[in-house]
């Protein structure tokens, strides 16, 4: 297929309908709107349906319906309809139900602004809602990523019976590339454990509750099994220029962009850098990361949010390295220079210490 | 010979402030946006009320009207809430604070979408607060998506058709419980003004769905929200007058078939019938009246319904005149008898 010059936003839903998804519900939010406005357009033509919902909590109980129904469905959003779909993703997370929900995210919290950052980490990859849960998170760099990870998040939400987030900041979703899209995946029957109002599936119940401890013990314990599993088997990163790396720079989405672009500068300075970029925020690369801990003397990590990511990175490493941060929020996104002027002010006194201890 | 100019004097209202006290930052609306109307409005209206902006505070929610509290009455409080919760934030504020005079500028989306749980508990408790829904069927902030007010078979810029019936905020309001209902026209200056002083007035919940047409959204042939549309099809349901307490009347309306509402501080709401059997104190008359024209894709204008005589929220919750939030300790604490009897309960 040849490559076709598409924003970050609209790539979604064209890999959604590729994926086979027929089902769109949502609402419409700055900087996320675009996939709204691209699904309503494209979903009618594919024979599926969108419908503009009242209020995010609306959206989100519409998948919850949808996906008990076997289809595959999904809704967008940004960072306010996020926190408010919490609650639905949590159920949806209980009664063991595939949907894919991209977070375009914003500046936070509370109304925030609408210009790029990485606030929703906690909320995003560490449930965000209550009970004993997670998401499966997947975080683009660029618009071939939207495409590529928003039809293997459906993947995975069918395999794990699991909601999957398709995580990117707004510069991702607003940003246009050239896109090559996959070939439509084949058709996807109705799993068997779906609603389909027929007698063979009479006995299908979707449901979150279970009022003896035992009971729902067991049901925890059951999707606690799922979470390790797709931990073993799920992880993704990639890894860049880290084989001889003395300082690993750790980011996602468009900071990895930009920390590309110190590796090389960095690199002509003579120090040996590298990056590692999760692309699975949960399951978290936390192996890879603990690989490159026993040749790394220094992580640096750097995102748009206050320490979120590093927080996992440092859980990752468990102090066999010192892991720094730098962080840029509000709508700022940090320039490779800005962020090479860091490094080296980190890497000097590290630097100087060793030739204390070796000299 | 050299003349010195003497500036005119500056007008002043009956609490001694000039207008512009009453004006807040400079807009960042669309030129041409009603909202912008509407704020001007309001900054007259409070004005010449003579309300001390102090006062006040402004509540609003999110979308291009929720922005608009910041372009009226600098000198008052601002409390930009969540996304259609407005209510419930302003209700929070309001009984912790019964002294703050509250006015709300939200939208066609935080009412009727997103917050309409929300608008519609507010409506039922008759908190002491203007509500004003700036409506102009489309949601600006997000480039134009249908919001629940737009008419069945309404077309946006982009040629998509509606193809669900509206919300009337109007109707909701009557049967929710609101004690004072009106519609108007932010082109319609006066009978807004008019509209708007009477709200002032009112102790209760009043409900201003005011239409104000997009410029950028929702302003071309097909919407039914656009400037051409509401001028053509704009029906006056009553021609009204308001008349400020501490003023004598001075009949601006011609006398014929008028109503006289008193509301509670005094001030008087004078209400012409426009050729039809129409009662303002008569919530189905106006419920009538806001279907038929509805069915004749009229825009029916005016004040609807008003009704004096129940309770506020304060009063039904038996809140003490002094505010909660500044109330002494030595106010809130039970007394020695509360005491005993809580443990007696408890033996």
């Amino acid at each position: 297929m040849r490559k076709q010059l598409t924003k970050g936003n609209e790539a979604i839903v064209k890999s959604a309908i590729l994926a086979g998804c027929r089902t769109f519900y949502g609402y419409p939010i700055t900087p996320a709107s675009e996939i709204a406005e691209a699904a309503a357009l494209y979903m009618p033509q594919a024979g599926g349906v969108f419908l503009q919902a009242e209020s995010e909590v609306a959206a989100i109980n519409m998948l919850y319906g949808a996906a008990a129904a076997g289809v595959r469905c999904m809704t967008a959003s940004s960072g306010p309809g996020i926190s408010l779909m919490q609650e639905g993703i949590s159920y949806l997370a209980g009664a063991e139900l595939p949907c894919v929900i991209a977070d375009i995210m914003r500046g936070g919290p509370g109304l925030g602004n609408i210009a790029p950052e990485q606030g929703d980490y906690h909320q995003v990859v560490k449930g965000g809602g209550h009970g004993n849960y997670r998401t499966i998170v997947l975080a683009p760099d660029s618009v071939q990523e939207m495409a590529g990870l928003t039809a293997l998040a459906f993947d995975l939400a069918d395999e794990y019976r699991n909601p999957v987030v398709v995580l990117a900041d707004g510069y991702i979703g607003q940003m246009m590339e050239p896109v090559e899209f996959p070939p439509a995946s084949a058709p996807r029957p109705a799993p068997g454990w779906a609603v389909q109002g027929t007698a063979e599936a009479r006995r299908n119940l979707i449901t979150s509750i279970y009022l003896e401890p035992d009971g729902l013990e067991a049901h925890v314990r059951k999707l606690d099994a799922k979470y390790r599993q797709a931990e073993e088997r799920e992880v993704r990163a990639e890894a860049w220029r880290t084989e001889d790396a003395e300082i690993v720079l750790v980011g996602y989405g468009i900071v990895a962009r930009v920390l590309k672009a110190v590796v090389e500068q960095a690199r002509a300075c003579g120090l040996a850098v590298g990056l590692l970029r999760p692309i699975t925020l949960y399951p978290f690369p936390s192996g890879e990361l603990q690989r490159l801990s026993r040749r790394a003397r220094m992580f640096l990590v750097v995102e748009l949010s206050n320490g979120q990511l590093w927080e996992d990175v440092r859980l990752a490493v468990e102090g066999r390295t010192p892991v720094e941060l730098y962080t840029r929020v509000g709508g700022n996104v940090p320039s490779a220079e800005e962020v090479l002027a860091v490094l080296w002010g980190k890497a000097r006194p590290l630097a100087e210490r060793e030739e204390l201890v070796h000299g | 010979m050299s003349t010195t100019v003497t500036p005119p004097p500056k007008k002043l209202n009956r609490i001694g402030l000039e207008i512009t006290n009453y004006k807040g930052s400079k807009t960042t609306l669309c030129a041409g946006c009603g909202h912008n109307a509407i704020s001007e409005r309001i900054i007259e209206c409070f004005y010449e009320l003579g309300v001390q902006p102090w006062n006040v505070a402004k509540f609003s929610g999110i979308g291009c009207s929720s922005k608009s509290p910041a372009y009226f009455l600098g000198l008052s409080h601002g409390f930009n809430g969540v996304h259609g919760r407005m209510p419930s934030v302003a209700t929070g504020a309001m009984l912790a604070n019964r002294t703050i005079f509250g006015i709300g500028a939200t939208g066609d989306g935080d009412t009727a979408s997103i917050g309409l749980g929300q608008f519609m508990h507010l409506l039922r408790r008759n908190l002491p607060f203007i509500y004003i829904i700036e409506d102009n069927g489309v949601y600006g902030l997000t480039k134009g998506q249908f919001s629940a007010t737009a008419d069945l078979g309404s077309k946006l810029k982009t040629g998509v058709i509606n193809d669900l019936p509206p919300f009337d905020c109007c109707a909701l309001a009557l049967q929710c419980g609101a004690t004072f209902v009106a519609r108007s026209f932010s082109g319609d200056k006066r009978q807004l003004q008019t509209i708007l002083k009477a709200a002032i007035a009112h102790n209760g919940l009043s409900v201003l769905d005011v239409i104000s047409p997009c410029t950028t959204f929702n302003d071309h042939e097909g919407s039914t929200k656009s400037y051409s549309y509401i001028k053509e099809h704009d029906e006056l349901l009553n021609e009204i007058d308001f008349v400020p307490f501490y003023e004598d009347i001075a009949v601006e309306i011609a006398e014929g078939e008028v109503k006289e509402v008193e509301m509670h501080d005094g001030s008087k709401l004078r209400i012409k019938k426009l050729g039809r059997n129409y009662d303002p104190t008569n919530k189905f008359d106006a419920l009538r009246a806001i279907d038929e024209a509805n069915q004749k894709g009229e825009v029916l204008t005016g004040v609807f319904y008003v009704d004096t005589n129940k309770p506020n929220f304060m009063d039904l919750l038996n809140l003490d005149d002094a505010p909660l939030a500044t109330m002494p300790e030595s106010k809130v604490r039970p007394c020695r008898d509360v005491l005993d009897q809580v443990m007696e309960e408890l033996r």
